[in-house]
């Protein structure tokens, strides 16, 4: 549960990226054909930040949950190989 | 670990982020209180609000997984006040109650320590004497010296348990007690007032009747001298003279060529002949002979305390 709050955290972090670089067309205060205010530069380079660095924190998060995900299995069958050497050994008495 | 370490940084990014939007839309103006304005400075509380919950839901997801690693050691539940306040009551009864044990056992010590080398020394045998034998003889039991004071041989009584071999050395030392501890402050349980009563009652009921049978026995020589003299002290520079061992070397020494300044008589020879003049004291073995009775068998016992054991 925890670390799907944090997850979502990252998701909002890059969604107000994508929200900052979008805003000041989207309200207008940028008109087309004209340059960029000081507030149209500052959202979009914020938000242009904020935006990579959440996608780069997702897919950090999905990456290192999916290498959990491969390692327990290894880990696990790692185990079981050893457990099943271990009990072939006792039967056979070698 | 990543994804933990990932997700901080971005929290953080996050939090940065949203200052920054806050501090351009306050501080730089420039928006004219615009929508630009408005939405720098709500998206700027929200990516703060955000980056907070993220980064706090991100550490809390760390810590359980290190305390479900080990790495952490688990939680201590938190104490109430009046839980608190019990358990510092207890702790400090323990303390109290050990402390004042270790001063209990320090005390007995302390007391063991001065009772014990008094016993050992023959002190309080001097106390006890009149009550045991009233003669002066039955109160040097406890201790070597006393026996040696008195003027009978320790080996005369009770054997080399009692005093020194031929009471030489004499003196009262600590450890000769016969059946007292060796030595207060071993370690061992020393025994009580109680206990030393009783030995003192066996003592004085194995005592009694040797001292009848010496009482029976003439206490002194036809021509008035005392029957049991004191034995040679030894000299200083003479030679042990009942050791085998030695007597077998001086033996030896003596079928060899003595040197010109040990003088001109075999060490045997020296041994062989009874005491100096100047004491005027009879030998041991003489004494023993004349004594009888008591010391019938000392004689014997002389010859057994002359053994490299009794000396070693």
């Amino acid at each position: 549960m925890v670390s799907r709050i944090g997850t979502a955290g990252v998701a909002l972090v890059f969604a107000a990226g994508l929200w900052l670089v979008a805003a000041p067309f989207a309200f207008a205060y940028q008109r087309a054909g004209a340059g960029w205010t000081g507030a149209t530069r500052t959202d979009v380079i914020a938000g242009g930040l904020l935006a990579v660095a959440g996608f780069a924190g997702i897919f950090a998060v999905i990456a290192g949950r999916v290498s959990e995900l491969y390692a327990d299995p290894r880990s696990a069958a790692s185990l079981a190989a050893q457990c099943t050497g271990r009990a072939d050994r006792r039967n056979t008495g070698s | 670990m990543t994804r933990y370490l990932s997700g901080l940084c971005v929290a953080g990014l996050g939090m940065c982020g949203g200052g920054w939007l806050l501090v351009a839309a306050v501080a730089f103006g420039g928006m004219d209180g615009g929508d630009a304005e408005r939405v720098n400075l709500a998206t700027g509380a929200g990516l703060i609000v955000v980056g907070c919950v993220s980064a706090v839901a991100w550490v809390t997801a760390w810590r359980r997984r290190l305390r479900a690693d080990g790495v952490l050691g688990e939680r201590f539940d938190t104490v109430s006040r009046r839980q608190a306040r019990r358990n510092r009551r207890e702790l400090t009864r323990d303390v109290r109650r050990a402390a004042r044990s270790a001063k209990q056992a320090a005390r007995e010590a302390r007391r063991r320590a001065s009772r014990f080398p008094r016993l050992a020394d023959g002190g309080l045998a001097d106390g006890g004497r009149a009550g045991l034998g009233g003669d002066g003889l039955t109160g040097g039991g406890l201790g070597g010296g006393l026996l040696a004071d008195s003027g009978l041989p320790g080996s005369g009584l009770s054997g080399g348990g009692l005093g020194e071999p031929r009471g030489w050395i004499g003196g009262g030392r600590t450890g000769y007690a016969p059946h007292g501890p060796a030595r207060a402050g071993q370690g061992q349980a020393g025994p009580s007032t109680t206990e030393v009563l009783v030995e003192l009652r066996t003592l004085r009921a194995l005592l009694t009747p040797l001292l009848e049978a010496a009482a029976r026995e003439p206490a002194s020589s036809p021509t008035g001298e005392p029957a049991l003299s004191p034995l040679p002290r030894r000299q200083p520079g003479q030679e042990r003279p009942g050791i085998p061992r030695q007597r077998a070397d001086q033996a030896e020494q003596a079928d060899q060529p003595e040197p010109a300044d040990r003088g001109e008589q075999p060490v045997s020879e020296q041994a062989d002949q009874p005491e100096p003049a100047e004491h005027d004291e009879q030998p041991a073995s003489e004494a023993a002979g004349q004594a009888g009775g008591l010391i019938a068998g000392e004689g014997e016992l002389l010859r057994l305390a002359d053994t490299e054991e009794a000396w070693w």
